[in-house]
């Protein structure tokens, strides 16, 4: 089963500096965008993760610096430079900013950080560095195989969880959400006019389950693997286009890459002693991790009710464009003293993109009221209630109420518990 | 291959029992450019014509009644019979807020529309002849400081004469100064719209931001969350944090036009979703945009429900002057504000949702 002949260095040398430039162009471009300014420094409020509350904006230049120091540490990853430090500084920075605000998860800035940690575990500097340039010492040509065994199973891991999250009604029968979203892009060059046709969001559906579920086995086969990467190319070339979703398309057809792999190396190589076997600390390590990701997923059959409508458990499971969900949510704050309730406007706190993904994911809806509460309390209101008048719309579905509009959700907790404020669907 | 045929097989009857229940799968190409086309010639274009227009007679008649050393009665009645039109018509381009209504330093209708007025911002100006109206005090200008120099008096014949003699020069100056910016501010967004925007509003069909359909969607809620929260919740002290209400903060307190203009600024809002033009004739809209999309006509039947709603409650009330019945019979006006709170998931989550629309300004990834 596990392939003990130690194999060329060389692939992964190339994937460290792939994605180190990969991830160099993604912070630049953040930047280049006004990103930085309008996503952490001039929100009023941010959506901190559950016991990661300590993890603040630095403000400005703060959050400036952080990118900046976000972008050398990529750069030290491509080149290899001071190799150590500078995957560790990547992977801290890059994770740092993601835990600010959950209002801007993606599976792929996820997938970033995994990657990002993955690569602070690997001798990924041995080879086309200028760490073995510094110290010629470093150098080595070979390295057992399941280095890049590892990288492969987590993208395969991505993949294939995103496939099987699509098997269910909606995806399959209902061809949903894609039967709102492809209409919505008969603007597109040259592929525009076939997304009105009727049937193309069922083709769409199917070919994404399928494609999603099996590329990682057809790239690991090596008959297979030329088409399933043609494959990986057209598909994320497609969505691309389709859907805002920056840098990820370019993320994927770059760590996919890792699949091409050069036979068993032929010539003798001088295997230092330290890449021959894997240190035991290590070992523990990485099948910690990877236990921890093919169980992560499931966490949702603990938690009662519609997955998609609680969201409990739906962060971190690969669910990668599942639902077209909206909502508005209409908070109202109760002095109580006086009893009276005062409407909150949410452009006052919030930006546009933090409103959207409010309004219809249960835990930042709590997470809301508690900042109201503190804010107002402030401003003089005593002792405020905070309740919400929530309707969420699922897949086009007419909107439902998602919280009683009576519940005091101040008193609401975010956690690993269920989230019980939420109305049955 | 025989599993693949199987799985072909099985797609094939799933997808065709699942259309079953449908009315018949159709194809859903709406026509986009021509939406974007109709609303730029029928309502858009028109909409700033028709204002520019009126600030133009606005400046026209201050240039006139104004000219000499006295304003007597009569003139100030056709003054501010310009006005009020002014005012009407801007209720109009208030959802337009964009593309040549974006400045360097704000938007079209913050520059004209911030109200209530700075009154003593607007003595102080007059009392230095400080004129230059360059500045970030918009409260101080604009329709709200119209508003205010033409009924801020107890008696027509007492706002006449400040505007007379000596000691009305500089009341004059400032009047006609308000009044040619105005004119400048609204001729300057209506001709960029004849001239260049136009056809860069069409070009942009698509559904993603920065297109003319999320800027129209998204323009459109924002006007309709100052009419909800600024022109109707802020002055009843439905706000949070607000302790009481407050009826000086509505727009047109003076001229006591107030209400009106609250329901001009709805039946604009109505025109853009529903397509329907004063003189009947139908254009293609958001309206039938979601007739052409899975679901959409659901939405449509529940939001027209709610528009209707809104009228009744709006046809509760007869007086115009709102300052005075939020003294009075605020309930009406509360009940007012509840209905239009309910049409916001309809116009805002619930359309975005069904069309695919960007709700965000700038491209934030997603996925």
């Amino acid at each position: 089963m596990i392939d003990r002949r130690p194999m060329s260095l060389a692939p992964l040398a190339i994937l460290r500096i792939i994605f180190g430039s990969v991830m160099v162009i993604s912070c630049a471009r953040f930047a280049w965008l006004g990103w930085i300014k309008e996503q952490y420094i001039d929100p009023v409020v941010h959506f901190p993760y559950a016991g990661f509350e300590w993890v603040v904006s630095l403000g400005d230049p703060g959050m400036y610096v952080l990118f900046a120091v976000m972008a050398l540490a990529a750069a030290g990853v491509a080149l290899g430079a001071w190799y150590r430090i500078s995957s560790v500084v990547f992977f801290l920075s890059f994770t740092y900013v993601e835990l600010i605000d959950k209002t801007y998860y993606l599976n792929h800035y996820y997938f970033v950080s995994i990657a990002a940690l993955l690569f602070c575990l690997v001798p990924a500097h041995r080879m086309f560095s200028i760490d073995v340039l510094r110290r010629p010492d470093l150098r080595a040509d070979v390295m057992p195989r399941w280095v890049l065994d590892v990288f492969k199973l987590q993208i395969a891991i991505v993949y294939v969880f995103a496939g099987l999250a699509k098997i269910n009604q909606a995806w399959l029968i209902d061809a949903m959400p894609l039967r709102i979203w492809l209409p919505a892009q008969s603007d597109l060059p040259l592929i525009g006019p076939l997304m009105t046709l009727w049937w193309l969001p069922w083709v769409f559906s199917w070919a994404g389950m399928l494609f999603d579920c099996s590329v990682p086995f057809l790239l690991w086969n090596r008959r297979t693997r030329p088409y399933a990467y043609a494959a990986v190319i057209v598909f994320h070339v497609i969505t691309g286009m389709m859907f805002q979703i920056g840098v990820f398309p370019l993320v994927m057809i770059a760590m996919t890459l890792v699949f091409f792999e050069p036979g068993a190396s032929r010539t003798q190589h001088r295997t230092s002693e330290v890449l021959a076997r894997m240190p035991r600390p290590l070992a523990i390590v990485l099948v910690a991790h990877v236990a921890l990701q093919l169980v992560l997923p499931w966490r949702f059959l603990l938690y009662p009710g519609d997955l998609s409508w609680t969201e409990d458990g739906y962060r971190f499971s690969w669910r990668v464009m599942l639902m077209e969900k909206a909502g508005t949510a209409t908070f109202t704050v109760w002095d109580g003293a006086s009893g009276r309730g005062g409407i909150v406007d949410n452009s006052e706190f919030l930006n546009a993109h933090q409103e959207k993904q409010m309004s219809m994911q249960p835990d930042m809806i709590v997470q809301y009221a508690g900042f109201l509460r503190d804010e107002f309390t402030r401003r003089g209101v005593t002792r405020p209630r905070v309740t919400a008048d929530v309707w969420v719309t699922l897949n086009g579905a007419p909107a439902r109420r998602m919280v009683d509009p009576q519940r005091d959700l101040s008193k609401d907790q975010i956690g690993l518990g269920p989230h019980s404020w939420v109305l049955a669907r | 291959m025989r599993r693949a045929r199987f799985v072909i097989g099985v797609a094939i009857v799933l997808l065709t029992t699942s259309c079953a229940d449908n009315s018949g799968p159709v194809d859903s190409n709406f026509d986009r450019t021509g939406m974007l086309t109709a609303i730029a010639d029928r309502i858009i274009i028109p909409s700033y014509d028709s204002a520019s227009t009126a600030a133009a007679d606005l400046a026209t008649t201050c240039q006139g009644a104004l000219g000499d050393q006295t304003l007597d009665v009569a003139e100030l009645i056709k003054l501010r019979e310009a006005a009020r039109m002014l005012m009407r018509r801007t209720q109009h381009i208030a959802s337009f807020n964009f593309g040549p209504a974006e400045g360097d330093f704000g938007t079209l209708m913050q520059e004209i529309g911030t109200f209530p007025c700075d009154t003593a911002g607007v003595a102080s100006r007059i009392a230095s002849a400080d004129t230059s109206l360059t500045d970030f005090r918009r409260d101080t200008r604009g329709l709200a400081a119209l508003d205010y120099l033409l009924w801020g008096s107890e008696s027509d014949q007492q706002t006449a004469a400040l505007f007379s003699g000596m000691q009305g020069t500089s009341r004059r100056a400032y009047l006609l100064a308000v009044a040619i910016r105005l004119r400048a501010e609204l001729t300057t967004v209506s001709s960029q719209w004849k001239s260049t925007y136009r056809s860069t509003f069409i070009s942009r069909s698509g559904t993603d931001a920065g297109s003319s359909v999320s800027l129209l969607f998204n323009e459109l809620n924002k006007s309709f969350e100052l009419l909800k929260n600024f022109k109707l919740g802020l002055p009843l002290g439905l706000r949070a944090g607000q302790t009481s209400a407050e009826p000086t903060k509505i727009e047109a307190y003076y001229s006591g036009l107030s209400y009106e203009l609250v329901g001009l600024h709805f039946r604009s809002i109505k025109e853009i979703w529903s397509g329907r033009l004063s003189d009947g004739t139908v254009i293609p809209s958001f309206r039938e945009y979601l007739l052409a999309v899975v679901n959409g006509p659901r939405l449509v039947e529940d939001t027209e429900a709610q528009l209707a709603r809104i009228d009744a409650a709006y046809a509760t009330v007869s007086q115009s002057n709102m300052g005075e019945l939020i003294r009075s019979n605020p309930q009406a006006l509360v009940a007012l504000h509840t209905e239009l709170q309910k049409l916001t998931r309809f116009i805002k989550s619930e359309m975005s949702s069904l069309l695919g629309i960007s709700i965000t300004y700038s491209s934030g990834d997603g996925d």
